[in-house]
């Protein structure tokens, strides 16, 4: 290594060499070879120095490793080293490698040690005797046998988990003894991540909450201190001061997005190995299934049970679904080679790539808090980007947990970054970036304009996933008990914070009574109450803000004249609860025809008998398209109705229907581009043409 | 598992017969295994055809739990990794590290890459004229047979059943009767994963009755098979007198291999030598005909001859050992027989040329060289560690030749001219083409022949 380098240079120096030979410098009189390293932008950490021949700095030996600096001051650290016997030692340990004492093994652990000598017998046969001093390597081993060895021994001890790596830095028989039997023991983990949790001890269980910012693999504060207050809505407590993210925080997180992206392991490596990191994340997250709904119903009121089976475990799906097309994104209609004209006599052909992005910012809203995440970041991981996620402000709980759960899980540091913090701030931030090439957001039809505006700065590419005033139709053909439950669910699902959820209620003229009367027979069967309770049907809605605007709503239907059927008011007890509301006589032009109100407000209107064409026009003529509904059981109307509806996605005699592998996003002012199915994968992927003549 | 493997459960065969399964590098009897044939067969093609009803558990079942199950089953050949390579170490002849490192490794990559498939099978909506439209379904054909060879036994056995069982098929495996183990010990681990009982049904036996039994079943409604062209041919025959079943052939090859003046000689050399004397040449993409341009030809030959003399032979197990024996007997005297007729015929050996040790199926590795194209060498798939090098002068005369044979599986070109390397890629008549490397292959990839080294395509 030559010194005289600013520390870009000596970082790129080592990491190529990092295979052979090895970049190599002189310590203490001893040639030294250096491992694993990366750039240092903090302040410098606390260690020990330590003289390095030929560098103008003395390095320091830190928790983390050696960290060196360049000739412009800047530092690069360093994880493993190597001496010229060959061993290799992690850099944190250059002081204390030779004054740790050899450990006093147990008689289990002589038994163990025992077993490990007779399969290195079994691979060195050549070798009389293993002895201490016994090189695996220099007894002719090889890169084969290691793991020939590591399999070996996980069959005799399935909780020993060793890498290659162990095994070159203890090469001799001795020193790998006192590895596998400190790591059985259960040391040397101190570079495990740090989380501070906010605890609580709620619904049988202990709930821990990371409440920091997830910034490059690290939980840390935010740059300038600053925290908010997370609210249970259904009691108004306090459930967590989190860290609120500033400017200079989203700049830290994209350049650590950025870095992973362009010279970390994430960019090289395979597509099947993403897979398998998603696969792990996706069985992490199902472990923690019943700790993740709680979190999620304490932040965002969802009723416990739902927030098990749809928040959550779609969520696990949505993971496991484009794990599997992590190794197929040039497999299917994506990567092509195309026969184009010749430039005769020469030949000519084309052939396409489908290349990642780059960093990508995400944007979500308070309604499915982890599900949104999940739509959004499985697609775009699964395409090989890198991202930085901001939650909605009053819902950051489950994405920090979920942040938690993906290092576990072993995404490299910077691939997934997470940034609770306010729209205006960090949101409009992200969506202004110039190193962010892509935003994906789902949230309000203004928010969603302003971004586009915003991203406009860089002309980043953008899907919007917006509000809707989606219409269901129901004839009074179809079979009416189930129209009544799924009309329901269409309205009331998910307290009614549901982007798809049916805005407007078309009630054929012969069958309209009747459904009114059933509809308020079963709302009336409704238990509202603590979310967290299993046998609730109807929780608190998100937080207060929201409750006031859906009160008004109520004010300004009945003020307009609409007949408010049931419902209207808010629940009288302690939270932020609203009674299912049902309204109807409801016209076009009234503010609650035509307003979203993401509420449990049922509106419904009258269609004359058999005028298929009529509701079609009412049922379209609203700026959103996101999704929309039919009930009858006559075929050809039901096809009819699915072609002439503007409308991302028609629900045929079933409503709420969302599946991973069904593409689900809006038309017209509901937004573009698809979340979920493989078109999903799309939004995340872009298109190089490579034309060659020969 | 010596057993036959049926809806879930071991069975003995209904004939009462067994056979005996060898370790090629010692002769010596490993075990016996249940010997299927027609009326263990039908056992098993009933199993698989109630498992395929409509309404069963297996036709009932989410698409992505299929996926799960199959993601299970890799997560358990994971896990047996040492067993299932040792087996295939002693059974097939196979290095240990090879069958470790490489067979092990592709079963479980193609496990999970169909896993990942099992919910994306889309069909797609038609627009059509009038007042119609249409939408298509892809739906599983119903119950497979499988045959698969010895050469790969458990890669073979995990490449037909991981798509079939991805796209919601049944299947009826027979695997060779030299290398049925890892196959059966399968079975095991499928009951273990919970695949419903007649998913999966293993018969092991011999082509001519429970292979025949397979392509000739009315109720079987395809059949695949890897092996011999010879074979392959009875097989679609017996698809046409039967039932008109679907058929996927995978068969033999005679791959040419093309270095020009201008390749990087170490990699070419290196990848000529590999694509032809990996697993004692018993693979179907073996590069069996290596023609290298006129002024390199004898620094390749030199070099060639170099390499294959650097090998221990011995017993698969130990590590250093680098070859191993042939399967069978059967083999090992056919290879022998057509080194003698090169010999005969007037191509030069290089080095090896005989059999090597006192017990097992060992062959020298063999270097010919000026071979001429009408040698039987040059023109019949040898299936051994038998290195034929030839000489060419143009373009378009290697084109000719390389392209002059009933067989199109695979092909290679060594060269830094991409405008060759594209011409090469478009003239060769073979289902897989390789530029700079050889036996590169993937589970994304797909795989199969032109001409008479089959069709359809796996992976």
């Amino acid at each position: 290594i030559s010194w005289d380098q600013p520390a870009a240079a000596l970082h790129n120096w080592i990491r190529g060499h990092d295979k052979v030979p090895g970049a190599w410098t002189k310590i203490d009189g001893q040639v030294v070879t250096f491992y694993g390293s990366s750039l240092l932008d903090d302040s410098v950490p606390a260690g020990q120095e330590l003289a390095i021949k030929g560098a103008s700095r003395p390095g320091l030996i830190t928790k983390n490793g050696l960290v060196v600096f360049g000739s412009d001051g800047k530092m690069v650290l360093v994880r493993n080293l190597q001496f010229e016997d060959g061993k290799m030692i992690p850099a944190s340990k250059y002081f204390s490698v030779d004054e740790t004492t050899a450990l006093e093994l147990t008689e289990e652990e002589k038994k163990m040690a025992e077993e490990i000598r007779a399969i290195w017998k079994g691979i060195l046969s050549n070798i009389a005797v293993i002895e201490d001093s016994t090189d695996f390597f220099k007894s002719g081993a090889s890169s084969m046998h290691v793991v020939r060895m590591l399999e070996e021994i996980k069959q005799k001890y399935s909780e020993l988990h060793l890498q290659n790596e162990d095994v070159y830095m203890a090469t001799k028989f001795a020193d790998f003894i006192q590895m596998a039997v400190r790591k059985f023991r259960g040391e040397d983990k101190e570079e495990e991540l740090v989380i501070d949790y906010v605890s609580k001890n709620v619904n049988n269980m202990t709930v821990n909450m990371p409440y920091q910012c997830f910034i490059n693999g690290q939980f840390v504060n935010a740059d300038d201190g600053k925290t908010y207050d997370t609210i249970n809505p259904a009691d108004g407590s306090v459930i967590a001061s989190v860290s609120s993210a500033s400017l200079a925080d989203v700049d830290k997180a994209v350049a650590a997005a950025k870095e992973a992206f362009e010279n970390g392991e994430w960019g090289r490596m395979n597509a099947r190995e993403i897979g398998l990191l998603m696969y792990r994340l996706a069985d992490l997250m199902e472990e923690h299934q019943e700790e993740l709904a709680t979190i999620e119903s304490l932040d965002s009121g969802a009723v416990y049970t739902l927030a098990l089976k749809t928040h959550v475990g779609m969520s696990v799906q949505t993971f496991r679904y484009f794990a599997g097309w992590c190794d197929k994104i040039q497999a299917s209609e994506c990567g092509a080679t195309i026969p184009i004209n010749q430039a005769r006599p020469n030949h000519n052909l084309t052939f396409t790539k489908k290349e990642p992005i780059g960093v990508c910012a995400i944007v979500i809203p308070w309604n499915y808090p982890l599900m949104m995440l999940a739509w959004k970041s499985a697609a775009c991981l699964a395409a090989g980007n890198t991202l930085v996620l901001k939650p909605a402000q009053v819902t950051p709980l489950t994405s920090l947990k979920f942040a938690e759960l993906s290092a576990k899980a072993g995404f490299p540091k910077g691939v997934i970054n997470i940034l609770p913090g306010s729209g205006g701030l960090v949101g409009q931030h992200l969506s202004e970036h110039p190193d962010v090439r892509k935003v994906g957001f789902t949230g309000s039809t203004p928010t969603g304009k302003q971004i586009m505006k915003s991203a406009a700065t860089n002309l980043k590419k953008v899907s919007l996933e917006l509000g809707g005033k989606s219409p269901l139709i129901i004839f009074s053909d179809c079979e009416l008990d189930k129209a009544v439950k799924m009309g329901m669910g269409a309205v009331y699902f998910n307290k009614g914070e549901n982007c798809i959820a049916a805005g407007r209620l078309f009630v054929e003229e012969s069958i309209h009574d009747e459904f009114v009367t059933k509809v308020v027979e079963e709302i009336k069967k409704m238990k509202i109450g603590d979310p967290l309770d299993r046998s609730t049907d109807h929780g608190p809605q998100n937080h207060k803000a929201h409750l006031e605007k859906l009160l008004q709503y109520c004010e300004t239907g009945v003020k307009e004249g609409a007949t408010l059927v049931y419902g209207g008011r808010q629940v009288r007890r302690p939270g932020f609860f609203m009674e299912p509301t049902v309204f109807t006589d409801v016209e076009d032009h009234m503010y609650i025809a035509q307003e979203e109100s993401f509420g449990p407000v049922m509106v419904i209107s009258k269609f004359k008998n058999g005028d298929i064409d009529g509701v079609l026009r009412r049922a379209n003529s609203t700026e959103y398209g996101l999704a929309s509904g039919v009930f009858t059981k006559d075929i050809s109307k039901a096809l009819y109705i699915s072609e002439k509806l503007e409308a991302g996605t028609v629900f045929i005699n079933t409503y709420n229907k969302t599946d991973v592998a069904a593409p689900f996003g809006g038309f017209k002012q509901s937004g573009f581009g698809k979340d979920l199915g493989e078109e999903a994968l799309h939004e995340y992927l872009r298109t190089k043409a490579i034309t060659v003549e020969y | 598992h010596p057993q036959i493997f049926i809806n879930n459960e071991w069975h003995d065969s209904v004939s009462g017969k067994k056979f005996a399964v060898f370790n090629p590098a010692n002769e010596e009897k490993i075990c016996e295994v249940e010997e299927g044939d027609k009326a263990d067969v039908d056992k098993a093609v009933e199993a698989a055809r109630k498992a395929f009803e409509l309404g069963s558990p297996w036709r009932t079942m989410d698409a992505s739990e299929r996926g799960r199950l199959l993601n299970k089953l890799a997560d358990l050949v994971e896990r047996d990794r040492l067993i299932l390579a040792t087996m295939e170490a002693i059974d097939g002849g196979k290095l240990f590290s090879a069958a470790y490192l490489m067979d092990l490794g592709a079963c479980i990559k193609t496990l999970r890459y169909c896993a990942g498939w099992a919910d994306k099978i889309h069909g797609r909506t038609v627009p059509m004229d009038g007042n119609f439209f249409t939408f298509t379904r892809h739906e599983p054909i119903g119950v497979c047979g499988q045959i698969i060879p010895w050469n790969f036994p458990l890669v073979m056995f995990i490449w037909k059943i991981a798509p079939a069982l991805c796209c919601g098929n049944t299947v009826v495996v027979k695997p060779a009767e030299q290398t049925p183990l890892t196959a059966l010990y399968m079975g095991s681990l499928i009951k273990e994963v919970r695949f419903p009982p007649g998913v999966v049904n293993i018969v092991p036996g011999f082509g001519p009755t429970a292979g025949a039994a397979i392509s000739h079943h009315m109720d079987v409604d395809k059949v695949a098979f890897t092996g011999s062209t010879e074979v392959g041919k009875l097989i679609k025959e017996a698809a046409g007198k039967s039932n008109l079943k679907r058929v996927t052939l995978e068969l033999g090859g005679k791959s040419p291999n093309i270095i020009f003046a201008d390749a990087d000689l170490d990699t070419a050399v290196e990848f000529a030598h590999i694509g032809l004397f990996y697993h004692q040449g018993q693979c179907c993409i073996a590069g069996s005909r290596i023609f290298v341009e006129e002024p390199i030809y004898d620094e390749f030959v030199r070099r060639s001859i170099e390499r294959a003399k650097k090998y221990t032979l011995g017993n698969p197990l130990l590590p250093g050992v680098q070859q191993g024996p042939q399967i069978d007997k059967e083999q090992f005297q056919k290879i022998l027989e057509l080194i003698e007729s090169g010999k005969k015929e007037g191509a030069k050996l290089e080095c090896g040329g005989g059999p090597w040790g006192d017990k097992g199926y060992f062959i020298q590795p063999t270097v010919f060289s000026n071979v001429t194209d009408d040698m039987r060498i040059a023109k019949e798939e040898i299936f051994g560690p038998v290195q034929q090098i030839m000489k060419f002068k143009t373009i378009d005369e290697v084109i000719k030749r390389a392209n002059n044979t009933a067989y199109g599986l695979a092909a290679a070109v060594f060269t830094k001219d991409i405008d060759k390397a594209l011409t090469f890629a478009a003239a060769l008549q073979a289902g897989t083409v390789w530029v700079n490397c050889y036996s590169a292959m993937s589970a994304q990839c797909p795989f199969g022949g032109f001409k008479m080294s089959g069709n359809g395509r796996e992976m």
